[in-house]
């Protein structure tokens, strides 16, 4: 079997005009970046038109990608930058979700397959992100579920590394309040 | 617990879920927290929203046409997003004005203008169709007399042109003649001469003959 083509590799290709090896860099992180769009968002058809626009944006700039730092490093800084410029054109605001539900039905509606459990944890999680405001949002899911350093958060979303801390601890102080959080994730540890 | 004491331990906790602390560290934020019931809290609710994190089951993503989407954009109408509502605005307008736009070749568009009967549409096309057939004839009888000026012009070009080429033939005719006229007269002069000279010489013979045979007689008698 041939060995999966590194970033760069694949990066080098389509820059040259491959079509299958853009295909390729698509296909390695839309998974990635559209659950991350799911947890910015909280609306499938919302993560797939950022997952989209993202995706157009790395097609327009790539050959502007230096090679300085990781790929996904680069490409999460322009999915930050999509996605708020995309609430930013919605209007979108902390809360906007009146009901909570919402987030539930969209899902269950478009992904009947999941599991009922799994569903239920997706949406759980989706709520207390809903809660959050937007630049809380992008720091807790760049530190949380995408484990990036806050040298590279402060590098993908313009702030410094203290700013990005300081916009952490104020979601902690937000999401303390949630029942669902307590309840469920933090009990474990008490 | 001082005030102080908490907030240095709060700005490690961040980096112990990061694994970026010193053993040293470790050990100074895991004395704090034996003693800081809301350190401690605080350790737990990171280290619960970290757990979170864990807990997402990741969705596939829904069908798209990445091919599409990527290589098919048009990147060229970037900028021209709005340009379908602008044009459905300015339809709009002019509806609603009852713009009219026309040319005087007769072109007309009329936006929700008033109602033209087919008699009167009919009327009007008969008139178009007339002032076409005059426009037509008055082109072609512009075109036809332009042909003839321009006949007569390269007529007269032309005769012009005879005139002074013949004129030029008849001057190197006159020229050739006058030369060889010249030297005709030469070869006459010339001849004349040689003849005149020849009969000066003759006279002469004939004088010295004369002179001879006088001379001859003279003796002759004195003998």
């Amino acid at each position: 079997m041939f060995a999966p083509k590194t970033d760069e590799q694949l990066i080098a290709k389509a820059l040259a005009g491959s079509e299958k090896a853009w295909i390729a860099i698509v296909k390695r992180y839309e998974k990635r970046l559209y659950n991350y769009a799911l947890r910015m968002s909280g609306s499938p058809d919302d993560a797939l038109d950022i997952l989209q626009n993202v995706f157009l944006s790395v097609y327009r700039n790539l050959d502007s990608y230096r090679g300085e730092g990781a790929f996904v490093t680069w490409l999460f800084r322009i999915a930050s930058f999509r996605a708020t410029d995309f609430f930013r054109k919605k209007n979108f605001k902390v809360g906007s979700i009146e009901d909570e539900d919402e987030i539930l039905d969209e899902m269950n509606l478009h992904q009947p397959e999941q599991a009922l459990d799994s569903i239920q944890d997706n949406n759980g999680i989706a709520k207390i992100m809903a809660k959050l405001s937007t630049e809380q949002r992008h720091v807790v899911e760049l530190k949380f579920f995408q484990n990036f350093t806050f040298d590279e958060i402060s590098r993908q979303l313009g702030i410094s590394p203290n700013t990005a801390k300081t916009r952490l601890y104020a979601a902690l102080k937000h999401m303390r309040a949630q029942p669902e959080l307590e309840k469920k994730y933090v009990g474990d540890f008490l | 617990m001082s005030k102080h004491e908490c907030e240095q331990a709060r700005s490690l906790m961040i980096d112990v879920i990061e694994d970026g602390l010193s053993i040293l560290e470790k050990q100074r934020l895991d004395q704090h927290i034996d003693h800081c019931q809301d350190c401690r809290h605080h350790l737990t609710e990171l280290w619960g929203l970290k757990a979170m994190s864990t807990q997402w089951k990741d969705i596939p993503v829904p069908k798209w046409n990445r091919r599409q989407n990527l290589f098919e954009a048009p990147s060229f109408l970037l900028g021209f997003q709005y340009l379908s509502s602008f044009a459905s605005i300015l339809v709009l307008v002019l509806v609603l004005t009852s713009a009219e736009i026309s040319t005087k070749e007769g072109f007309s568009i009329n936006f929700g203008g008033n109602y033209i009967s087919r008699s009167e549409l009919s009327q009007r096309l008969k008139s178009i169709e007339s002032d076409q057939r005059d426009y037509l004839q008055t082109s072609v009888q512009k075109l036809t007399d332009q042909q003839v000026t321009t006949s007569q012009l390269l007529m007269k070009s032309m005769l012009t042109t005879s005139r002074v080429e013949r004129r030029e033939d008849l001057q190197q005719v006159f020229a050739l003649v006058d030369e060889a006229q010249g030297q005709q007269l030469q070869l006459t002069n010339d001849s004349l001469r040689v003849l005149i000279s020849h009969q000066l010489e003759d006279r002469r013979n004939i004088n010295q003959l004369n002179q001879a045979l006088y001379e001859g007689n003279l003796k002759g008698r004195e003998l």
